[in-house]
């Protein structure tokens, strides 16, 4: 039995939840707008350190050794029902807590997890993911982390003025162009760093990791950052991409590294046929990929939530812990 | 002792591409810092900005861009660092002790029985559990914070039922006094003297710091009626915590770890990927 964790309002689990009707997989789906209410959870830890115990929902009753796969896609507080016992006030802390319970659940689950909380948080620092990235294959392009508007200054001519910036961690994450007007600003630094990185041009690649199966599709946008284009009056077009087999197995590898058994992977194919990465996302909106290329993500997602984890040449299903 | 590398009046700057890595710090005027002319880091905070005159939201953002810089460059660095925190534990510190069950009981230590339900007539069930071989009644902590409250008159039973129409509620067995410990390195320093039960556990105490991806590492045992149990673990020690004699030894460990011989950088990166906690 697969555990759907999410909310349906959130177009990315409402795929995977019709994908999985698809496929015939049978599912049970865990509200998180409205849990607890409704839910009976109550779950041990045995001496194995694995956990044991059930959910229940308004008409079924899942025995936690029954599953055999579990998506999770948290929400944040604008798609949760607030409990009415509850003030509006305190609803956050205990939000927090209940997702504090749940992660700690799914983190020890035998079965694959897609995602595991921790295999994510390296999404926090995409400095971080860029050694992971280089130590993995792929190549990280040059790039400035600082609060020292000198440096930016000598970074931005070293790199003949084709720069961009972004955020560092998750938040506020768009990339922007950095023009000679934006050097004005750069004493604000003082108060906090920035990322700063030569600009590469060429096509975006987004590659899907789904366990060991890979989806790369590329984007064509004359936007700086394509998941924004529309707002800047860019069109976006996608399709289906072949990319090099060093490419594939450096995606894998990372993903694997990150212990993401789904991830989104942001390449560049720089005119001299190079691939750079930018970012490994825990959490990836496929459904906008599969939308455009018709590549059957959500598939292999379900495959993975009800079969686990199948090595590359063989039918062996591997161990995900 | 740098507050804050990447706020005023410090200054950092980090290169990285795909072939090298460099840095320099520059702090209090002094001269600028390469990385190689550091010998070693001792990590006792993430970055902290002073929240006056910012929004919340900035601030959220600023704390978030710093902490993400911290990170990354601390994992740059070939010196030894102590902690190199994965960011599965730079990013939730005070992560609950559920989240370190499965790991614990792998490296061969014990935790306390612990069960986390709504419903009122499992919790009741587990604290029939318990009493059946040890003391009456359940220690309810909530999973966010560290306030812990002893469950046993029928009041407190009613109280943690209204309780659990709203969340479910984290249970454990109640344990005698504790006693707190420090990894560090290869030392594992005790408050106090360990009691002769408890200090064989010194290698499985190791294992689990390594597995940890932790160089230093506060843990605290205490007895139960199922044997001897990890009831707290803190990945940012604190030395206020530790006795005189302990803090030395403790102190002696660091200034080993931060002299050692730098790590390979391969090792690093392996040593400290995002799965440890699970």
């Amino acid at each position: 039995m697969i555990l759907v964790v999410g909310g349906l309002a959130d177009t990315v689990t409402e795929l995977v939840c019709s994908r999985l009707m698809d496929c015939g997989y049978p599912y049970r789906f865990l509200d998180l707008g409205f849990y607890p209410s409704g839910y009976q959870v109550n779950w041990h830890w045995q001496d194995s350190g694995r956990p044991c115990g059930y959910i229940e929902g308004p008409d079924w009753k899942l025995e936690l050794d029954e599953l055999t796969g579990v998506y999770a896609r948290y929400l944040g507080e604008e798609g949760r029902v607030p409990h009415s016992d509850i003030s509006p006030v305190s609803a956050p802390a205990m939000y927090f807590e209940y997702d504090s319970g749940l992660m700690a659940l799914l983190e020890g689950l035998p079965c694959p997890v897609v995602n595991r909380v921790a295999g994510g948080m390296s999404n926090s620092s995409k400095a971080y993911q860029a050694l992971l990235v280089r130590e993995c294959g792929l190549l990280t392009p040059p790039t400035l982390v600082t609060n020292d508007p000198d440096a930016v200054r000598r970074f931005y001519k070293d790199c003949e003025r084709q720069v961009v910036y972004k955020s560092l961690s998750g938040i506020r994450s768009i990339v922007r162009r950095l023009r000679p007007e934006h050097l004005e600003r750069l004493p604000l630094l003082r108060y906090g760093p920035a990322q700063f990185q030569a600009f590469i041009p060429g096509e975006n690649v987004r590659v899907h990791t789904v366990g060991d199966a890979l989806f790369a599709s590329c984007v064509h946008s004359e936007a700086v950052d394509y998941r924004y284009g529309a707002r800047e009056g860019h069109d976006v077009v996608m399709e289906p991409a072949v990319i090099p087999t060093g490419v594939e197995r450096a995606c894998l590898r990372l993903a694997r590294r990150l212990d993401l058994l789904l991830a989104g992977i942001d390449l560049k194919r720089a005119p001299d046929g190079s691939y750079y990465c930018f970012e490994v996302n825990p959490s990836p909106g496929f459904l906008y990929y599969e939308q455009h290329t018709r590549q059957p993500i959500s598939t292999a997602v379900a495959d993975l939530l009800q079969h686990g984890l199948r090595l590359r040449g063989g039918e062996e299903t591997m161990p995900v812990q | 002792m740098i507050a804050n590398p990447l706020a005023h009046p410090s200054r950092l700057s980090w290169w990285l591409e795909t072939e090298r890595s460099r840095s320099t710090l520059t702090s209090n005027g002094q001269k600028p810092l390469r990385d190689e002319e550091i010998d070693g880091v001792l990590v006792l905070g993430a970055g902290w900005i002073d929240p006056s005159g910012w929004r919340p939201d900035d601030l959220t953002y600023m704390q978030s861009e710093t902490h993400a810089a911290l990170l990354a460059w601390l994992w740059s660095l070939q010196c030894p660092v102590v902690n190199r925190y994965p960011p599965a534990i730079w990013y939730r510190p005070q992560a609950p002790l559920l989240s370190w069950h499965g790991l614990l009981q792998r490296s061969g230590l014990q935790t306390l029985r612990t069960l986390v339900t709504n419903v009122a007539d499992e919790a009741r069930a587990f604290g029939r559990l318990l009493a059946a071989d040890g003391p009456d009644g359940v220690v309810y902590g909530a999973l966010t914070s560290e306030a812990r409250y002893l469950v046993t008159s029928e009041d407190d039973w009613r109280r943690l039922a209204a309780l659990q129409r709203v969340t479910p509620v984290c249970l454990s067995a109640p344990h005698g006094e504790a006693q707190r410990i420090c990894v560090v390195g290869d030392r594992v320093v005790w408050d106090g003297d360990p009691a002769p039960k408890t200090i064989g556990l010194e290698p499985a105490l190791r294992e689990f710091a390594t597995t940890a991806g932790l160089a230093c590492v506060e843990l605290a045992l205490a007895p139960t009626a199922q044997g001897v149990c990890v009831v707290a673990v803190e990945t940012q020690p604190r030395l206020e915590h530790f006795g005189d004699c302990a803090r030395k030894d403790i102190v002696g460990g660091l200034a080993e770890l931060l002299t050692a011989k730098p790590e390979t950088s391969h090792g690093r990166m392996r040593h400290g990927s995002s799965e440890s906690r699970s």
